[in-house]
């Protein structure tokens, strides 16, 4: 982003300087200075300016502030699209937070039911005497965090699996960032905060109501659950060198008779002080949070406020969940499962409404780039809970968010079918005229044939997922490079870099690819060019089709003709090079030709000659690129252009003037397609994606990524299907991908 | 946006065959090192950039960068492979018809079965040519089964191999009945050089 900015700078400064010095007369001192000189210079130079440069002058100002504006929108799009990368991906690690908890937790169970099992294998079946509660009674408590301390000491047989346990649940913590060094100091403070205990138990019971205390509480409460745990771990570690205990052994063995005692109590007090236990579980990852956002310096105490709340509405869930496990005996699996899935569903919740609002500014700067960026974000979580197993919740509102965000466009494009055959990049695809079926043609010098109805038949296609072709051009000696097929769509044009254009007759769309081989379905091969053929048109009610070779030479060619060859068009001047040919649409007997470097013309088919010569001087003058593709709109009298300098430009084919030039894309654009009313135009470009834009506002309606990167190439051909709601894409990745 | 602003402005390279380009200029770019190819497709690429550089030095465009996954490896080469063997079944379709050559054999001793069909049967040797490498190209981009060209699935390995041995009965059909054209191609290309050194180097295929 920041290497295209620059480059993009460099390019309008270079490009403004002729054009600001030039109506002055002046030589360009003083523009190399910032704004002041820019003025300084403006006004020294006035007098000689004329009323006519002043208007160009301010017109290129306009128009350059519109694209640094347009530009700015992009990247800032490009920055939320990032937040909310960023922001998905905290919510991933905290769920893999909360994961590693529930395990302690499932852990220390289970460790606690072996400690009973072999307590009853060693006292001859005897029950311990330290539970006050059977086995089953035992099930509730599993929540519970820290272990009865003084157990340990009357249970000298189990030292050993304590220990063990310690050492795992020390791992455990480790990984998700506790080191050595922060054990240490958190004991240490934790010293000093024991104190406060006991008052805080008190408290936390009283003030369930209030929410906001709730809140503020939830640090502290958190602060000390996490010492107990530390504490109790660091125990592990000391205890075998210290008999005594350290200091904090003691508190924390007297913290945790404390709690003991509550559980003595009755019932009820008993279920307060587990669910203060688990409680303290969800402060902890608060705390976590907020120990954060401190180091960070960051002020948004706004964020951590909402998570808060967030997390006193599961600890309502939690102790209503508590309760109701009481009576049904629920494991403590699933209640913890129930509760992961209500905190997604927060999640979900927020980064809907998070999605809509960045959302909107999006579409206001026209710039949909966010989309990869949501991509990643969802595999990231996915991969953070991969632990979990039922995150679904999180990618499923995402979509819907989408979806709604963009539910006032006509219709959202959705990829239908990925075509993987080609071995090397894709050139051009081309749909059927009325069928479900269309052409790819390669580097890998193929062409292949797709019937995406023939889903189903496809032998070993439908066992794989895959859709493969159902016939092999085979022909060109090198890669093909360009296609184009009749409008009847018996026939398909390709032109390929061994110079030569052929003729295929279309083979049944009920055809196997391993049928024997037909020779008569390539009909005819054109030779006459010197050099790869570029680009191929064939024309919508004549038998003709005209090719564009980097020989630089235009061929029009009438196929079945015993002397196929027409006419041949030299270039407009010197070196040019035709890139990219089309009929117009509005007049069958002319022809558009772009042309390397920076030109573009209406021909006339019979006499050859320029009709008209599109403007592109309106702009930055000599700064035009390589146009990489020229098209006629259908039904008006308008020229598309699309090139290496982002820019997709429309033309007004009776005066040659430029309608409308704006960057479209952040890298060179390569492809264009219009569909077949004229409404939308879709662009494919070598950053990767495709966009689809409203003809009439030119604003883009949808943002696809596309397709890998080979080299600096990415997307090479965009179509739409003439009658069905289906568009796609081929790539320098070897891959076509179709959507509807 | 006045001249200060502007950066130094680096001669972008933009490695691109644009429309328009002619033969002599297609991929001729500066060359890439193999760490800065930052692409997933970069194995391809810089196999591609080897062929480009001298087609003739079998060995160095057979030699992998370090540290590169073999399975990776030998899954892109042998696409190179069915890519480039598809110039030869362009040309044998011009000479090997169905007539002349009604089955697929290379010496007389073996008939080879055409195993692109559910029941494997004796196409002619065009037909066999084509299928084959149609087959290879479904097999290989199979999602099922190569799912990724960054890293390949230990399970899919064998399929490699069973691919060099059918493309290679390709090779030695053209070698024994169209010698001419095998040699014209081989002139150019060092293909059939190069999959020998290849299938040996890897050991991917029992006999000769």
């Amino acid at each position: 982003m920041v290497n295209l900015g620059g480059s993009m700078m460099a390019e309008d400064a270079s490009s403004s300087f002729p054009d600001t010095s030039d109506p002055g007369g002046n030589n360009g001192e003083n523009m190399g200075g910032d704004g002041g000189g820019k003025g300084d210079d403006r006004q020294q130079a006035r007098a000689p300016f004329t009323m006519p440069g002043v208007l160009h002058y301010i017109q290129h100002e306009w128009s350059r502030f519109e694209m640094e504006r347009a530009q700015w929108e992009m990247e800032r799009a490009e920055l939320q699209a990032r937040i909310s990368f960023l922001q998905g991906e905290r919510k991933g690690q905290e769920n893999l937070k909360q994961d590693l908890v529930r395990r302690i937790k499932m852990l220390e169970y289970s460790l606690k039911q072996e400690r009973a099992k072999n307590y009853r294998l060693t006292h001859n079946g005897q029950e311990p005497e330290s539970e006050t509660q059977g086995p089953d009674d035992h099930a509730e408590l599993d929540s519970q965090v820290p272990m009865d301390a003084d157990a340990v000491s009357s249970q000298p047989h189990s030292n050993l699996s304590w220990r063990q346990g310690r050492q795992l649940l020390r791992q455990y913590l480790q990984e998700i960032g506790y080191s050595e060094t922060i054990l240490d100091v958190r004991s240490f403070r934790a010293k000093n905060l024991l104190g406060l205990l006991p008052a805080d138990w008190a408290n936390t019971d009283a003030t369930d109501s209030d929410p906001r205390a709730v809140a503020a509480r939830a640090l502290q409460d958190s602060e000390r659950s996490i010492f107990e745990t530390m504490a109790f771990l660091q125990t592990g570690k000391a205890a075998p060198a210290d008999e005594d205990g350290s200091d904090s052994d003691e508190d924390v063995s007297q913290s945790n008779k404390d709690s003991r005692k509550g559980s003595k109590r009755k019932m009820p007090d008993n279920l307060d002080a587990d669910t203060q236990e688990a409680l303290d579980e969800f402060d902890f990852l608060t705390k976590d949070e907020s120990g954060k956002s401190k180091s960070a310096n960051s002020t948004d105490g706004k964020e951590w406020g909402v998570d808060a709340q967030a997390i006193n509405r599961m600890k309502e869930k939690y102790r209503s969940e508590q309760e109701r496990k009481r009576h049904d005996q629920v494991s403590s699996k699933s209640a913890l499962n129930s509760m992961m899935r209500a905190l997604e569903t927060e999640d979900g919740g927020k980064s809907l409404s998070e999605i809509e609002s960045s959302g909107k500014s999006e579409t206001a700067g026209g710039g949909g780039s966010m989309n990869p960026y949501f991509g990643a974000g969802d595999a990231d979580i996915d991969a953070a809970l991969g632990l979990t197993g039922d995150d679904s919740n999180v990618d499923i509102s995402d979509d819907f968010a989408l979806d709604d965000n963009e539910g006032a466009l006509p219709k959202k494009w959705n990829l239908k079918y990925t075509l993987r055959s080609h071995w090397d990049a894709v050139r051009a695809m081309q749909f059927h005229p009325v069928e479900p079926v269309l052409i790819t043609a390669s580097e890998d010098g193929t062409g292949k044939l797709w019937n995406l109805a023939g889903r189903q038949d496809a032998k070993s296609g439908a066992a794989n997922g895959d859709l493969e072709p159902i016939y092999t051009f085979r022909g060109h000696r090198g890669a093909i490079l360009a296609m184009d097929m009749s409008p009847t769509g018996d026939m398909c044009f390709t032109g390929g870099r061994d110079g030569t254009v052929r003729c295929w007759s279309l083979p049944s769309t009920n055809i196997d690819i391993y049928d024997k081989f037909d020779p008569k379905v390539l009909t005819e091969t054109l030779k006459g060019h010197g050099d790869a053929v570029w680009s191929v048109a064939f024309h919508t009610s004549d038998n003709r089709l005209v090719s564009a070779s980097a020989d630089g030479t235009l061929k029009l060619w009438e196929p079945g003709n015993n002397n196929p060859l027409l006419k041949t068009f030299g270039p407009p001047s010197g070196n040019m090079i035709p890139t990219s040919v089309d009929f117009v649409s509005t007049e069958p007997q002319q022809l558009l030709a772009a042309y390397a470097p920076g030109h573009a013309s209406i021909l006339d088919l019979e006499t050859g000659r320029q009709v008209l010569s599109f403007d592109f001087s309106g702009e930055e003058g000599a700064s035009v690129g390589r146009i990489t593709q020229i098209v006629s709109h259908p039904t008006m009298p308008v020229t598309v252009t699309a090139g290496d300098d982002r820019k997709i430009r429309y033309f007004d084919n009776n005066t040659g003037k430029l309608i409308q030039g704006t960057v479209a894309h952040v890298e060179g654009i390569s492809s264009l397609a219009i569909d077949p009313n004229g409404l939308y135009l879709l662009s494919g470009s070598h950053d990767g994606s495709l966009r689809l834009w409203n003809m009439e506002k030119r604003v883009c309606l949808q943002e696809i990524a596309a397709h890998r990167k080979k080299f600096d190439m990415s997307v090479l051909s965009v179509a739409f299907h003439p009658s069905r709601p289906l568009i796609g894409s081929a790539g320098a990745d070897g891959l076509s991908k179709v959507y509807g | 946006m006045t001249a200060d602003a502007a950066q130094p402005v680096q001669p972008t390279v933009y490695r691109r065959n644009e429309p328009g380009t002619r033969r002599e200029d297609w991929c001729n770019w500066p060359m890439m090192t193999f760490e800065d190819m930052d692409s997933t497709l970069n194995v391809q690429q810089y196999i591609q950039q080897l062929i480009r550089q001298n087609a003739s030095d079998v060995d160095k465009i057979l030699t992998p960068p370090e540290g590169q996954e073999e399975g990776v490896w030998k899954y892109e080469h042998l696409r190179q492979f069915c890519m480039e063997l598809n110039g030869l079944a362009v040309v044998l379709q011009e000479d090997c018809h169905p007539e002349t050559c009604n089955q697929m054999t290379a010496t007389e001793q073996w008939i080879f079965l055409c195993a692109a069909h559910k029941n494997p049967k004796e196409c002619s040797a065009i037909d066999y040519t084509r299928h084959t490498l149609d087959g290879a190209a479904s097999l290989l981009n199979s999602n099922k089964y190569f799912p990724s060209r960054v890293t390949i699935k230990e399970s899919s390995i064998a399929k490699i191999g069973s691919v060099c041995r059918r493309v290679y009965r390709i090779f030695s059909h053209a070698y024994f009945h169209h010698r001419q054209l095998f040699d014209e191609f081989e002139n150019e290309t060092h293909l059939c050089r190069r999959f020998t050194v290849f299938v040996t180097k890897y050991n991917l295929m029992s006999q000769e």
